[in-house]
């Protein structure tokens, strides 16, 4: 039995099979809400393990922190979120190691960026650094776009959008592809098909699933290996030169994924947590 | 002879870069290439033709991903990303200060407005209510009461950055009207400086004055290993006295010291720009910070 601490602040379907599928297994599912936590630099939590559910913003990196220097494990581990968590962490990691990824450029003020983007050439993709999927994405198709959208970008405060992400717009064929590794296996790939160009559930876009083929694993297994390994999904294109990985993130949302694929995903992470904890 | 290239990352030049500069076109082994933050644009294929670059970058989160996009090249950075990641964010500071041993005030972290008010309450009034990545005493805020601690713990949840949720909260230190800003460079004290003012902060920037201050083989010591801790190589420490003997605060990478240069007789800049050459010409093996996390023999060994 663990004692096992579910980091999150709303219990969703996701969590709700994630505690279920943990009782069954008999472990103590403690329900930990950033809200509540108080850290001091000497901290005793209850914990063998933290499950951490919700989206790291760099604030809530220093729970994880915290949590692994009182010697709790957590999944994914502080060093996994935070790369997870910065999406130029996480595109620099790929292109280091080789695993195909679009290019990107990165700049400091508005007038380099805007250079930046010409360079690229037009389309491009404006994302911000530290995000969730979806928001705050932006298809630039022309220097006009792009010059509107940095002043409006210059104005939302936060420091993080004073970093500039400018990924080539790659053409994929109406769906991309989502897949999900745990530990060291590939458990289930969706396609996730839609009109827009961001093919997202929330954006009206269909799920499929897809075969995880044998390309498709070991470009999944390396990417996650990248960034640390954990409980990860890949976000990834097919393109005329075979498959390129544009996003690896911190498992999140996994509902569209149950029923198109018929994988116990809750049951794949617990299995998971239960092999990484140290007993103690 | 080959000349060293010697890249300084800014985007404003204050009175430490241009002395820097000015420094480094004096060498006749350096050839100094000025890298603008606000001019660059890089790739996720950074590979500059650089022996060592000197991060004096004012902004926290250009630094951080200027320096993680040189990392993968094979130039020297001073500091390195995970130095400037842990010196430039007061909660990662705090703990690994701690965890090393060195020591260090008190400090709570939480994460809203209502837990960051029991976690005052718990320390006791005064407290310090710092933001994580905060410089120049900027939004410092000591707090003597509850009335003041919901005024101001409403107003910081009003603040747009995800870093001012993160509530760091410290024990109020008692120290004689003056801290202490030492000088780190590459493994050795080279000078420190009382800062005097009758404001509890004494920052330069608010107006506090420099006067020399010995440096005692405690303060070495501690220096040393504050340094040490955080990774760094070339850095500023911010220590108090108490009654029970120093306490370390804070530590800074980009350093400002032209403040300090009036009560410390060594010339800081030549000495940055020494150990530049000196790290860019491999005497220096690249130091890891002692932040290693998401490593299952650490954890055990901490549990």
């Amino acid at each position: 039995m663990l004692n096992l601490g579910l980091l999150c602040t709303q219990i969703k379907l996701e969590e709700k099979l994630l505690m279920e599928e943990a009782s069954r297994r008999v472990h103590n599912v403690i329900k930990a809400d950033m809200r509540d936590l108080v850290f001091d630099l000497e901290n005793y939590f209850p914990f063998d393990v933290v499950l951490a559910r919700d989206f790291m913003h760099p604030r809530d990196l220093s729970a994880l922190f915290l949590f692994e220097r009182a010697g709790i494990r957590t999944v994914n581990s502080y060093d996994v979120a935070r790369r997870c968590s910065d999406k130029v962490a996480v595109s620099k990691l790929l292109r280091q190691h080789e695993v195909p990824t679009p290019d990107v450029l990165i700049a400091f003020t508005q007038e380099s960026a805007l250079q930046a983007m010409d360079k690229l050439g037009y389309p491009v993709i404006l994302k911000p650094a530290v995000g969730t999927w979806g928001q705050l994405l932006a298809k630039v198709n022309d220097r006009e776009s792009a010059e509107a959208l940095l002043e409006h970008k210059d104005h939302l405060g936060s420091y993080y959008h004073s970093i500039f992400y400018m990924q080539k717009y790659i053409t994929k064929p109406g769906r991309d592809i989502q897949a999900l590794v745990v530990g060291d296996e590939v458990i289930c790939a969706i396609y996730r098909v839609g009109k827009h160009w961001i093919t997202h559930p929330d954006r009206g876009a269909t799920i499929k699933n897809c075969p995880v083929t044998k390309e498709l694993e070991t470009l999944c297994l390396r990417a996650a290996n990248v960034v640390g390994g954990g409980v990860l999904s890949i976000d990834l294109m097919e393109t005329k030169d075979g498959l390129t990985v544009h996003e690896v993130n911190s498992v999140g949302e996994f509902r569209h994924m149950l029923e198109p694929t018929g994988v116990n995903i809750p049951e794949k992470i617990l299995s998971y947590v239960e092999k990484v904890t140290v007993h103690v | 002879m080959k000349k060293i290239k010697l890249g300084v990352l800014f985007s404003r030049l204050r009175l430490e870069e241009k002395l820097l500069f000015e420094e480094a076109r004096k060498r006749k082994d350096v050839e100094l290439v000025p890298i603008d933050s606000r001019e660059l644009i890089l790739s996720l294929d950074e590979h500059p033709k650089l022996d060592v670059i000197l991060d004096r970058e004012i902004s926290q989160s250009r630094a951080l991903y200027a320096l993680q996009l040189f990392e993968g090249s094979d130039v020297w950075t001073v500091n390195s990303f995970e130095a400037v990641r842990i010196g430039g964010d007061k909660m990662l500071t705090s703990k690994v200060l701690h965890d090393a041993g060195v020591p260090t005030p008190n400090v709570k972290i939480a994460f809203t407005k209502e837990s960051a008010l029991g976690a005052i309450e718990e320390i006791g009034y005064p407290v310090v209510l710092k933001p994580v990545d905060g410089s120049w005493g900027r939004l410092m805020a000591k707090i003597e009461n509850r009335t003041a601690a919901e005024a101001i713990l409403e107003h910081k949840a009003h603040l747009s950055s995800y870093y001012h949720t993160v509530f760091y909260i410290q024990e109020y230190v008692k120290k004689p009207d003056r801290d202490i800003r030492a000088y780190v460079i590459d493994g050795e004290t080279i000078g420190a400086a009382y800062r005097v003012s009758d404001h509890w902060l004494t920052n330069a920037a608010l107006g506090g004055r420099t006067i020399p201050c010995p440096v005692t083989p405690e303060l070495n010591e501690l220096c040393l290993r504050a340094c040490k801790a955080v990774g760094g190589q070339a850095i500023a420490v911010d220590l108090m006295e108490t009654p029970h003997g120093l306490t370390v605060h804070e530590v800074n990478c980009a350093m400002e010291f032209k403040a300090s240069m009036q009560s410390i007789e060594k010339n800081i800049p030549a000495l940055l720009i020494d150990y530049c050459v000196k790290a860019a010409q491999g005497h220096q093996p690249k130091p890891k910070a002692t932040l290693k996390t998401g490593d299952k023999t650490k954890a055990m060994a901490h549990a």
